[in-house]
């Protein structure tokens, strides 16, 4: 057993999710019998490296903007009606 | 020959109206959507006037672009200003978009006609579009069956004839595999080549928009018009754009098929399987040679799959909350309570499923075990398909295990569903195009789609087999590119 009704309920809660008790009941099998599928990824064999280094790294991530001679943020940034004024914080 | 060129020509030559076209499709959707279910939204008004307007400039000689007065659809999570996005969720059925997509902007920029948005499974999660809040779409060639998912709606909207084209978005195959189920042509880009800004996004690392046309000329012309570099979209390619329509040829002399032994196992329908064989049988005619070999990370893709997918779906969905989008139930005592009500009433059961598979998979105690393990065989299917391609220029697969499945099949089953994903979800998971064209039919009549697989930023390699194929299947329909 993977998955209690318990600890579903916990994750809902961490998910920001109400469930009802039916929810939780169709749930709970569904979702262990998924977990335990997923289960065979323990026996793949793979290099211990970081997944986040190396091979398609480069085109997948999200947090390295791509640069290009044309990319300026201020540039690209929407035109505001009337200017733009950064609120000073006293 | 190109649908998309054909009624350019017309256009331009004074032998058909824009006005006329928009009518005939209208009259199609409005005769056969109450069964297929294909479209949220129908903007008639809006498209006869867009209609009128261009009718007037071909009338004054004015040169316009080739998608002028082409009539698409576009699939009900890609932005177009002023008008709803409901991604099929209950959690936005009241949204206006603020903005337009990117490749929304590029198809109003080149005249396209939008007639209107496209069901599909709620924000992408399914491969059947029975999982849109609103209604379930049909197969236009058995409406006793599923048309596929997630852009299902866009996929049967192309099969009925109900629009030229339109624009679907493939995050583990929801472009391909309705486009298998549906008869029609489907093409996933290469992760970047196609800006997202404006896509609701599912799983942002995996997540493209492409096309669903009837012809392979016609991905190609589509691909054109939506591809390029945008600053608006961090993970676009800055790779300067080519022109794949231009540069089609029906030839593959020379070329090296690879084909996956796991995608054509036990788990393979015959039916499919045969098709598939004969297919590439038939490519090697042509001068080009295939052979099986052995790809072992794809056994686990599909785990993989649905761990990194429901993972950034539980982040990304986490911004639908009652207080900044969409729906807001009415009762809950605390701010607390209201987002967790509104969460647990807006959103439909396939995504409150994957919102707690994520949540689980990153929580603390499973992220080593789930989570990054899957980050770590992605690494792998993307390896294995490195070394496959300095063997193979190109992987040939069925799109599908099977043919299109009847309505409500595995509607107690979401395991059964999700593993029927299997020759889709590698290609996402690697940041590949790829491209589901129609083969043999079964016995019964269904389609089978061929999905063919090229290195990244080669779509004119899979254009170009995969125009070969549509002219060696359908040689009295089909013809070389005027």
């Amino acid at each position: 057993m993977i998955l209690t009704p318990q600890e579903l309920e916990r994750i809902a809660q961490l998910a920001h999710l109400s469930l009802s008790t039916d929810d939780i009941h169709t749930y709970v099998p569904q979702i262990e019998s998924i977990l335990s599928h997923m289960n065979d990824l323990q026996a793949v064999v793979v290099p211990h490296e970081d997944p986040s280094e190396g091979v398609g790294a480069g085109i997948m991530r999200e947090d390295h903007p791509m640069t290009h001679p044309d990319f300026s943020p201020q540039a690209q940034a929407p035109q505001w009606e009337g200017g733009f004024v950064v609120p000073r914080i006293s | 020959m190109s649908h998309i060129q054909a009624l350019a020509d017309a256009y331009r030559q004074g032998h058909h109206r824009v006005s006329a076209e928009v009518t005939t499709r209208l009259a199609t959707i409005q005769h056969h959507d109450p069964t297929i279910q294909a479209f949220l939204s129908v903007q008639a008004d809006l498209a006869m006037a867009h209609a009128q307007e261009l009718d007037q400039r071909f009338q004054k000689g004015d040169t316009l672009p080739l998608l002028a007065g082409i009539p698409v659809a576009i699939k009900d999570n890609i932005h177009i200003k002023g008008r709803h996005t409901t991604c099929a969720s209950k959690i936005l059925a009241s949204y206006t978009a603020p903005y337009d997509a990117t490749v929304s902007g590029h198809l109003h920029a080149q005249g396209a006609i939008v007639m209107g948005k496209t069901n599909m499974d709620e924000f992408a999660m399914g491969s059947s579009t029975e999982q849109s809040a609103f209604q379930t779409t049909r197969n236009p060639r058995d409406v006793t069956r599923v048309p596929g998912g997630s852009s299902g709606g866009s996929a049967a909207a192309v099969a009925a004839d109900m629009v030229v084209a339109a624009l679907g978005s493939d995050t583990g195959g929801s472009i391909r595999q309705p486009a298998a189920f549906c008869g029609v042509v489907g093409l996933k880009p290469t992760y970047g080549r196609v800006s997202r800004y404006g896509l609701v996004a599912f799983a942002s690392s995996l997540d493209q928009i492409g096309p669903l046309t009837h012809t392979v000329e016609d991905a190609a012309i589509l691909l054109d018009a939506i591809s390029g570099f945008d600053p608006m979209d961090s993970t676009s390619s800055n790779r300067p754009a080519t022109r794949c329509y231009d540069g089609l040829r029906a030839d593959i002399r020379g070329m090296r098929i690879g084909v996956p032994a796991e995608l054509l196992g036990d788990t393979i329908d015959p039916a499919v399987k045969e098709s598939v064989i004969a297919a590439l049988d038939q490519l090697a005619t042509h001068g080009a040679s295939w052979e099986p070999f052995s790809m072992p990370a794809l056994n686990a893709a599909v785990s993989t799959y649905y761990i990194i997918a429901p993972a950034e779906a539980s982040s990304n969905l986490a911004r639908f909350d009652g207080v900044r989008y969409g729906y807001r139930h009415p009762n809950g005592s605390t701010v607390k309570d209201m987002i967790a009500t509104s969460r647990g009433h807006g959103f439909g059961d396939e995504v409150k499923r994957r919102i707690i598979i994520g949540t689980y998979v990153l929580s603390a105690g499973y992220y080593d075990a789930y989570y990054h393990q899957a980050q770590r065989v992605r690494r792998a299917i993307s390896q294995q398909f490195q070394a496959a391609f300095a063997t193979y220029d190109l992987i040939v697969t069925p799109t599908a295990p099977t043919t299109a499945f009847e309505l409500g099949a595995h509607d107690r089953d979401p395991l059964g569903m999700y593993v029927a994903d299997i020759a889709t979800i590698p290609v996402n998971m690697a940041g590949l195009p790829a491209i589901s064209i129609p083969c043999r039919p079964a016995p019964s009549g269904l389609p089978i789609g061929l999905q063919l697989i090229a290195p990244a930023f080669e779509e004119q390699r899979l254009l170009n087999a995969a125009l070969l194929h549509q002219t060696l299947s359908m040689p009295t329909t089909q013809k070389e590119k005027p």
